[in-house]
């Protein structure tokens, strides 16, 4: 047979199916369950090459252009050839097998690794919160001791406080007092000069009283005078009698608003000084100030005399000012020439004004 | 003839022309009670300390008060709140006049013209600038000079937008207020105040701080960095002036949405800062941040700091006087 028809016969036989019809799938897990931890693979292309191999072989073998010494020793040949095909085989064999099972040696060495650090990392951990522990154990009698300090300038200052209020308050009530006392002294000044107006008043009264009785006694022969015409007239006509009547009555009427206006004239004359008193009495008191209290925020403020507008702008002060140069800076006007300029043309000015 | 005064809540500035050169002085607007005798004056002259003799009491007044009150951890006393005249303080007047009269010096000329600032009509609160309007005036004519009253915001368009034919938005950002004009070629259309300024930072970064509102002042004209604040005290420095310059912006732009008889502007317009409280390291880059955030109804094409922030009023004031 020519190499060509060898090949031929080699690839009618499939293979592959072959392989396939005699082998079974089976899963790891099943062999793991069945004991069987580890397996020998080989790989279907060797399967293919050493199948090939044999069969070169033996096709080789069973032909008659060789001698059989030729033949025997291509057999030894190839059986020493197939031993070493098999022992090389094997070798790789043993080499994957010590190379898997490195890797799973590997593999449990990095888990024992992982182990070991999460058991130290634990460890730390512990030792960090025993250390904190005790740290916070440690200063639990300075945060105590920091506690009672701030208690106790709480309550110092709270004592402080009470005192300074109580102190204030004491302050304040003396100088209300004190004003008091003032606002009293004057009042009771008011009254007297009240009492004193009213006593003048009645006695003015009185004696307006007095000089009007004494005007009437004063007028009563001119009265009577008149009441003796009066009768002596009364018998001419009634008309006439009528009219002198009413001429009586007209005079007294006349004579007595004379006397009372001029008691109005006196009435208000003392009621507008009366005023004029009371007034300047209540300027006096609103012009008394509380000097007492705590003052204004936490400057040492001293109250200041009211001060009208008229005193603000007649009043010279004493003070060292004039003594002192005032902060001066400078800046060149003819930078402002051009604006000023246009500022005078807008409102109408003449530039030479 | 003519001088320019800034009366604000922190500062006095004064504005006189001096030659071909404008010269500005400043005098801290604050006292502090001390207990001196005759002797202690001596000393405090000595010592360059100004102060005044008011009822037989001595006050420090002015920087050397600032100082002090520093070195005491004690707060001084101001004679202006939010940008008038403190309703605690109003016997404090003569001292305040005092200060003014060093500031000014003497007219010129008899009834020589002075321009004070004053602050727009308070737009979140129900104070009333006439009562300040007036007595100010009172204290400049008591000095011999002739009051003129100037709203805060429209000095600082005279001393700063001429180039801009005096048409822009100028603010003034003050102790006691944020001062506000929208001005249309020197005439302003509006003008407000918002009673927040340097002193309610102080007063917050005080209240978070622990410590008092002085000392919270000291370390933020110290130089806080706004954009890259360093530190606690400086952090807290930074969110409230960011806030306090949001509702400003804010403000403004409620205000022009608002208003009738707003000038419609043709072209974008510029806005420009003055006043002790926009001096603060970058100041002008919150700002803009800030402005980003809002839709403002008005194109605006730059946003600048004055050129001499705590002269501006003042020198807006001189402006006015030498103009008429």
């Amino acid at each position: 047979m020519s190499s060509e028809s060898e090949q031929r016969a080699v690839e009618a036989i499939d293979i592959k199916k072959s392989i396939d019809e005699g082998t079974s799938r089976v899963n790891i897990d099943d062999l793991a369950k069945k004991g069987i931890q580890r397996v020998k693979v080989i790989n279907k292309q060797t399967i293919f090459r050493l199948i090939d191999e044999t069969v070169q072989r033996v096709i080789a073998s069973k032909t008659n252009l060789l001698s059989k010494h030729e033949r025997e020793e291509i057999l030894d040949r190839s059986k020493e050839e197939l031993n070493r095909l098999i022992k090389e085989q094997k070798a790789i064999k043993d080499k994957a097998d010590i190379a898997e099972q490195d890797k799973n040696d590997l593999v449990k060495e990095v888990m024992n690794l992982n182990e070991q650090i999460r058991v130290m990392q634990k460890m730390h951990m512990d030792e960090m919160a025993r250390r904190y522990e005790d740290g916070v154990q440690s200063q639990q009698s300075l945060v105590d001791e920091l506690k009672n300090e701030i208690e106790k300038t709480k309550r110092n200052e709270e004592s402080r406080n009470t005192e300074l209020i109580a102190d204030m308050s004491q302050r304040f009530d003396e100088g209300v007092q004190s004003q008091q006392v003032i606002v009293d002294k004057i009042q009771s000044e008011l009254d007297a000069v009240k009492n004193e107006l009213q006593a003048n008043k009645s006695k003015h009264l009185e004696e307006l009283s007095s000089r009007f009785e004494e005007g009437m006694k004063s007028q009563q022969p001119l009265i009577d005078e008149l009441r003796g015409e009066n009768t002596r007239l009364k018998n001419n006509s009634d008309l006439t009698q009528k009219e002198e009547g009413q001429n009586e009555k007209e005079f007294i009427r006349q004579r007595l608003e004379e006397l009372g206006k001029s008691d109005n004239v006196i009435a208000e004359n003392m009621e507008a000084l009366f005023n004029k008193m009371s007034e300047n009495l209540s300027e006096k008191i609103s012009q008394i100030q509380v000097t007492g209290g705590g003052g204004k925020g936490d400057t040492a403020y001293t109250d200041m005399p009211a001060v009208s507008l008229e005193n603000i702008f007649k009043e010279e002060l004493e003070s060292n000012l004039v003594n002192f140069d005032v902060k001066k800076e400078t800046s060149n006007k003819k930078a402002l020439n051009n604006s000023l300029s246009r500022l005078k043309q807008m409102r109408g000015i003449d530039e030479d004004e | 003839m003519g001088k320019g005064l800034d009366i604000g809540t922190v500062n006095l500035v004064a504005a006189i022309q001096d030659g071909d050169d404008i010269s500005f002085t400043k005098e801290r607007n604050a006292f502090i009670d001390v207990q001196v005798d005759s002797y202690s004056k001596n000393m405090l002259t000595k010592l360059n300390v100004p102060y005044v003799v008011f009822d037989n009491k001595n006050y420090v007044v002015g920087e050397a008060a600032f100082e002090l009150a520093n070195v005491l951890n004690k707060t001084t006393r101001r004679p202006m709140k939010d940008g008038l005249i403190s309703p605690e303080e109003i016997n404090a007047m003569p001292i305040m006049k005092m200060i003014i009269k060093n500031l000014l010096g003497d007219p010129d000329e008899p009834g020589e013209l002075c321009y004070y600032s004053v602050p727009g009509e308070p737009v979140d609160s129900s104070s009333n600038v006439t009562y300040h309007k007036e007595v100010f005036a009172g204290v400049l004519s008591s000095l011999g000079y002739t009051p003129r009253a100037l709203a805060e915001g429209h000095a600082v368009v005279f001393a700063e937008l001429g180039e801009e034919e005096f048409t822009g938005i100028g603010i003034s950002g003050g102790g006691g207020m944020f001062n506000v004009c929208v001005s249309y070629r020197a005439m302003p259309a509006l003008t407000f105040s918002t009673s927040r300024g340097g002193d309610w930072v102080d007063k917050n970064v005080a209240n978070v701080l622990g410590i008092n509102q002085t000392r919270a002042a000291m370390i933020k004209e110290k130089g806080a960095d706004l954009l890259n604040p360093s530190g606690r005290e400086e952090e807290a420095i930074a969110i409230y002036y960011r806030n306090l310059i949001n509702y400003t912006l804010v403000n403004i732009k409620e205000r022009f949405e608002a208003g009738d008889g707003m000038p419609v502007f043709s072209d974008p317009i510029e806005i420009v800062c003055a006043g002790g409280t926009c001096s603060a390291k970058n100041f002008i880059e919150v700002f803009k941040e800030e402005f980003e955030k809002i839709d403002f109804p008005i194109p605006v094409k730059n946003i600048r700091m004055a050129e001499l922030p705590l002269n501006s009023v003042s020198q807006g004031g001189l402006m006015a006087a030498l103009s008429e």
